[in-house]
């Protein structure tokens, strides 16, 4: 490759909107003013430790060299949390408002670029004052009691830190209409996520210091723990940083485009959550097989998991097909003879069902998988194969509910029909149902399914049903069917209702697709007319 | 060049735009006209990809603005009525800054850029700072920049409002430029004397529809030939016998009113185009010095003010 072909590569990566800030910013009296403000507040810090430390008597020195440090390191996060928010949290509302915001979003950049040049911006300033700070921490080598390990770690934290409060400060500069109230939600956030998360960093900095034990569990030779320890962290860091990302880039979309994408930034960033929940139980497993400990904190897990992993679909279930407009299609994508991924989250209502009920099966094959992978052993009480079972309840449940939402979506007339009719079959299956069965164990003197208290269609009651595995399972069974426990009648009468639900929507959706073409149509024709 | 076909846009109960039809040929330069308030900005706003609209739709080059915003974006140059600048930057870094954002060939870029800067007369002004340029320059930097990626189609919103008179001939005459350079032009002003010179035609909109659209000559036939009388303007040598002419064309059957104005005479004739010789004959007849003698014409401000009523949508 030529130096001239390297060169224009190296140029195209440039983003623009970092560039543009830097030169902005960079030449401001503004940001000289903060930058040197801060380095004072650091080198004042430095000397009123040492003044501080001095002072007191038969200290030794490595404990005036972990004083410097500590000092510091807290005075940087402070600089951390007054900085960071400051240069980020006007980043998308001053466009607005200095109306440059129509000439961004209409020339060649995505959402996407935009949001990427802001927070590698606002990083690089946020970089550049930790970086130049870092000489002034040398002063606690001097003295000793520290390493390099433990500066290289915390410049870490640090950074990751700043990471978050820039990507929250940037998501508050769009969600808020004006400037001072961003900047008052960029810093009420900043401020609460730094006041939890200064306990876990203070009990590192004071552990490291004073204790070593996380040192010494480091060193240990390599175990699970280890990466137990490392992986969680990191994990919900990154869910948490995905979160105000993904919603900033979303609220710069024009609404058409972001119909279903909310919904999908919710999944994708409770479905990381959920993924290192799994982790820790996984690892916990296999750190220590057999134990009862394990298998107590698996099956509490499990049961999160599912019921966490459960109300996420219903929410998708009911609110993503019903994000198409009444009636029939606002937008669907070509179709081939095999769907295609971005078929799926297409917003169109059958799409959508699709999407739904595809979702909430992957989500539960994760948990057939995690199970099986780590030989997931239930405690005396609970079956051995209820996971399974319970999985299936949830999927079919979901995919029907998903489908009904899709079928009032492209039947009802008004917006107000489709939803009332939703909520009504959602309250019905999920809260009244359940609410039916004291008043039939009033009636049959203690639990007992049958055909007018409709157990068998509430996937709560099949699920607890499938759980237990005492006596009253018996009674639990499907009155006409006696030997047929009503979960297997609930996951029958789904499937079917599923089934029909499908093969009802099919010709409403192809319906709704012609009346898009036929409109598509004889706009043509008026063109051509036109033309003509 | 630009389709545009039953665009609607709602704003709550209030239609802002209802089922506007318009069609722009490639190469031309169109006035959207209209009072404040008309629905000028929001129907350029839903043709920049700014605004959804609720219904119809819109396409540019082939390109619809609601499934093909990427395409439609680079195919079109967009300057909204009101827009800022960056603090810090200088004429160039500004254009720069666009022409990545357009993603402009690094190889070709400084050309590019130094192009559009000599065709706004830029070239002297390349190192100063954005902010400390007058408004009129601002608008043409403006200009300049949404010209970077050589779009097809320039969507402009009021784009001499606030200027100066030298400034508003400055555009005018920019405007012709690309216009001969290929470029279809669609801008909307709500003041008349700076579209009369450029465009080639107009539509003008009140209360959120179009009243009148096509040519600017087509337009302001069809409004005379519909209109019950028109002026004639007589001139008179050295402004002589003009009471006395005044008296012989009040008598006159067809003639509304007539007026003195300097050494002219001006009158409402209601009869027929094919006997206007007759005003003349009248008056040489009765030794009258005509010397000239010419219908009015109606400007863009004549056919603004006939076919508004001044209400808003």
């Amino acid at each position: 490759m030529d130096k001239e072909k390297i060169i224009t590569t190296m140029d195209s990566w440039i983003n623009p909107i970092w560039l543009l800030e830097l030169r902005t910013t960079l030449r401001s009296g503004r940001f000289f003013a903060a930058f040197a403000f801060s380095l004072f507040l650091c080198v004042a810090a430095i000397i009123f430790a040492l003044l501080i430390l001095a002072s007191e008597y038969r200290i030794t020195p490595d404990q005036i060299g972990k004083g410097i440090f500590s000092t510091f390191f807290f005075l940087e996060f402070f600089v951390l949390c007054v900085f960071f928010p400051a240069f980020t949290c006007t980043g998308i509302i001053s466009e607005k408002e200095r109306k440059t915001f129509d000439l961004l979003i209409t020339s060649d950049l995505r959402p996407s670029r935009i949001v990427s040049g802001k927070f590698l911006a606002a990083y690089t300033y946020g970089f550049l004052f930790i970086i130049a700070s870092m000489p002034l921490v040398m002063v606690a080598f001097l003295f000793g009691g520290i390493s390099v390990l433990i500066v290289v770690v915390s410049y870490g934290i640090l950074l990751v830190l700043g990471m978050l409060f820039i990507l929250y400060s940037l998501w508050s500069s769009t969600y808020y209409k004006s400037t001072i109230r961003a900047i008052i939600g960029s810093y009420s956030m900043v401020l609460t996520y730094s006041f939890f998360l200064s306990f876990p960093v203070i009990g590192f900095m004071m552990d490291y210091l004073y204790g070593k034990q996380v040192l010494k569990f480091f060193s240990k030779p390599f175990n699970i723990n280890q990466v137990m320890v490392i992986l969680i962290p990191i994990l919900i860091i990154i869910s948490l940083g995905i979160l105000p990302y993904l919603l900033t880039i979303n609220s710069l979309k024009p609404p058409h485009a972001n119909r279903s994408t909310s919904l999908k930034i919710f999944y994708a960033s409770s479905i990381i959550v959920i993924l290192s929940l799994f982790c820790f139980w996984g690892i916990s497993y296999l750190h220590s097989p057999g134990a009862y400990y394990v298998q107590r904190e698996s099956y509490t897990l499990f049961i999160t998991a599912t019921s966490v992993i459960a109300v996420i679909l219903l929410v998708g279930s009911v609110g993503l097909p019903l994000q198409t407009k009444v009636p029939g299609i606002a937008y669907v994508p070509k179709q081939g003879k095999f769907p295609t991924l971005p078929w799926l989250f297409a917003p169109g209502a059958l799409n959508s069902a699709v999407y739904m009920g595809v979702l909430s099966l992957l989500c539960y094959s994760i948990i057939f998988l995690a199970c099986s992978l780590t030989g997931f052993q239930s405690p005396g009480w609970f079956r051995q194969e209820s996971f399974i079972i319970i999985s299936l309840i949830f999927w079919i449940f979901l995919l029907f509910i998903s489908l009904s939402s899709g079928y009032f979506c492209l039947r009802c007339k008004t917006e107000k029909t489709k939803w009332t009719a939703t909520l009504a079959l959602v309250i019905i299956l999920v809260v009244i149902i359940p609410l039916l069965v004291p008043f039939s164990m009033i009636i049959d003197n203690g639990f007992q399914a049958s055909l007018w208290n409709f157990s068998y269609l509430s996937p709560i009651l099949c699920v607890i049903s499938c759980v237990m595995q005492d006596d009253t399972i018996t009674k639990m069974n499907f009155n006409l069917f006696s030997f047929i426990p009503i979960y297997y009648i609930g996951i029958l009468i789904y499937s079917l209702a599923s089934f029909f639900m499908y093969k009802e929507i099919i010709p409403l959706h192809k319906e709704a697709l012609k009346r898009v073409k036929d409109k598509k149509e004889s706009l043509k024709l008026l063109q051509e007319a036109k033309t003509e | 060049m630009i389709r545009i076909r039953n665009l609607t846009k709602k704003f709550a109960d209030l239609y802002a735009v209802k089922n506007l039809n318009m069609d722009i040929r490639a190469g031309e330069i169109f006035g959207f006209i209209g009072p404040n308030g008309a629905g000028k900005t929001t129907s350029i706003r839903m043709l920049a990809t700014l605004l959804e609209p609720d219904e119809g739709t819109a396409w540019i080059d082939g390109n619809c603005i609601q499934t093909q915003q990427e395409e439609v974006r680079r195919k079109i140059g967009y300057m909204p009525d009101y827009f800022g600048v960056y603090e810090g930057v200088t004429v160039w870094e500004y254009l720069d800054f666009f022409a990545r954002a357009y993603k402009v060939s690094p190889k070709e870029r400084n050309k590019i850029i130094d192009g559009c800067m000599e065709l706004t007369d830029f070239t002297r002004l390349s190192s100063k700072l954005v902010s400390t340029l007058s408004k009129g320059m601002q608008q043409r930097l403006c200009l300049a920049k949404t010209l970077l990626h050589d779009p097809k189609v320039l969507i402009l919103d009021e784009p001499a409002s606030g200027l100066d008179p030298r400034a508003r001939i400055e555009i005018r005459t920019l405007l012709k430029e690309l216009s001969n350079m290929g470029k279809t032009i669609f801008l909307s002003s709500h003041i008349l004397t700076e579209l009369a010179d450029v465009v080639d035609s107009i539509g003008i909109i009140e209360k959120g529809s179009i009243i009148v659209q096509g040519n600017l000559e087509e337009i302001s036939k069809a409004i005379s030939s519909s209109a019950s009388s028109f002026a004639i303007i007589i001139s008179l040598f050295q402004g002589q016998k003009i009471e006395q002419a005044k008296g012989l064309l009040e008598n006159l059957p067809d003639v509304i009113k007539s007026e003195i104005k300097g050494d002219r005479l001006e009158i409402q004739y209601s009869g027929k185009e094919e006997e206007i010789y007759q005003i003349v004959k009248h008056l040489v007849n009765n030794d009258i010095p005509v010397t000239a003698m010419s219908r009015e014409e109606k400007n863009l401000e004549d056919i603004f003010m006939q076919v508004t009523k001044g209400e808003v949508s």
